[in-house]
């Protein structure tokens, strides 16, 4: 090769190279996607609701909460006052209230880390009922709910106290785990 | 005392569960129910609740042991056995298995005791022929003096 056009070729070579590389670089690149701070959230929502209906445009449940963030890559979505309120024909079965709270959208649990209670709607045959505890796990999707902290319950102008219990909502089952004592009130 | 029955029921235990769907709930373990001076205590206690809202307790226990105090006195009756049904539609607390009732020093033993909460009076059958004591009922009344007090002299 004539010593003159070698830096030419070169040259050529190294553009080629780049145009390459720069062209693997753009048709990889996908809108949106940036190197996000996983310790930043990725969004947040405030003072929002959110409402689930069913097949015949029936209320399912209803969520509100002042905030909502949730932080990029990840399930769990975080919330300051949650209220989680759960229907049935368009009738408010119970609810759930919380100081803070996680929902995790692959497994469908909910945490209540703080302050919890539930509330349960009297009916033709049950009182009212609500539910106190410090700490709550619920599992939306089956209707179960447990804590392992203490828990005061009132049912109508009952009162149940135990440390630790579970709630199937379905089967209508309290177990309370320890330390149970009740003062019933006949109605 | 009659005024029990209006009182409100206080149960504590180890564990209780509550079938709503039933209105059933399951105490166990060092349970201990108090309806103003009637208590009882026993290992596990099932309380059935009717949509009237009367209440059956059934508790089991090694033994059950039950007090309450006499209307308007200051005595107490005392009752024990393997079980105790409960019922706040008649009052009626039946003693089953080596069942005996104490009131100061009489006391009464056979094999199912029933003691009417409101009447105060109890009821007592042997059982079988083949069963504790063969079948018999034991009482044992402490002679009365003659101002009515007892003659609690050896």
């Amino acid at each position: 090769m004539i010593r003159s056009h070698r830096p030419f070729v070169i040259a050529l070579v190294g553009l080629m190279a780049a145009l390459t590389f720069w062209l693997d670089q753009v048709s990889r690149w996908t809108p949106g996607e940036q190197q996000l701070d996983p310790n930043k959230p990725e969004f947040v929502a405030e003072h929002f609701t959110a409402t689930r209906f069913g097949p015949q445009g029936l209320l399912l449940d209803r969520l509100t909460a002042t905030r909502m963030w949730q932080y990029p890559d990840k399930h769990e979505m975080y919330f300051e006052a949650p209220l989680l309120k759960v229907f049935d024909n368009g009738v408010m079965q119970y609810q759930i209230q919380g100081e803070v709270g996680r929902y995790d959208t692959k497994t469908k649990i909910a945490l209540y880390d703080k302050k919890a209670t539930l509330f349960k709607p009297a009916t033709a045959k049950d009182p009212e009922i609500t539910m106190d505890t410090s700490a709550l796990w619920a599992d939306t999707a089956k209707g179960l709910a447990r804590s392992s902290a203490p828990v005061t319950v009132h049912y109508g102008q009952s009162v149940v106290n135990s440390v630790g219990f579970s709630y199937d909502q379905k089967a209508g089952l309290v177990t309370l785990h320890s330390q149970a004592k009740a003062t019933y009130v006949k109605p | 005392e009659l005024a029990d029955r209006d009182k409100p029921i206080q149960i504590t235990a180890d564990t209780g569960t509550l079938d709503q769907l039933k209105g059933i709930t399951v105490w166990k373990g060092n349970v201990v129910v108090v309806q103003g001076t009637m208590k009882v205590n026993a290992a596990e206690v099932t309380v059935t609740r009717d949509d009237k809202g009367n209440q059956t307790l059934v508790a089991l226990g090694k033994p059950v042991t039950f007090k309450q105090k006499v209307e308007g006195k200051d005595e107490w009756i005392e009752g024990q056995g393997s079980r105790l049904d409960y019922t706040t539609v008649t009052n009626l607390a039946v003693l089953t298995g080596n069942a005996r009732i104490k009131r100061n020093q009489d006391l009464v033993v056979g094999n199912v005791i029933t003691y009417n909460t409101n009447t105060e009076q109890y009821e007592v059958k042997g059982g079988s022929a083949t069963g504790p004591n063969s079948g018999r009922v034991t009482v044992i009344l402490q002679p009365t003096t003659v101002n009515g007090g007892k003659n609690n002299k050896p």
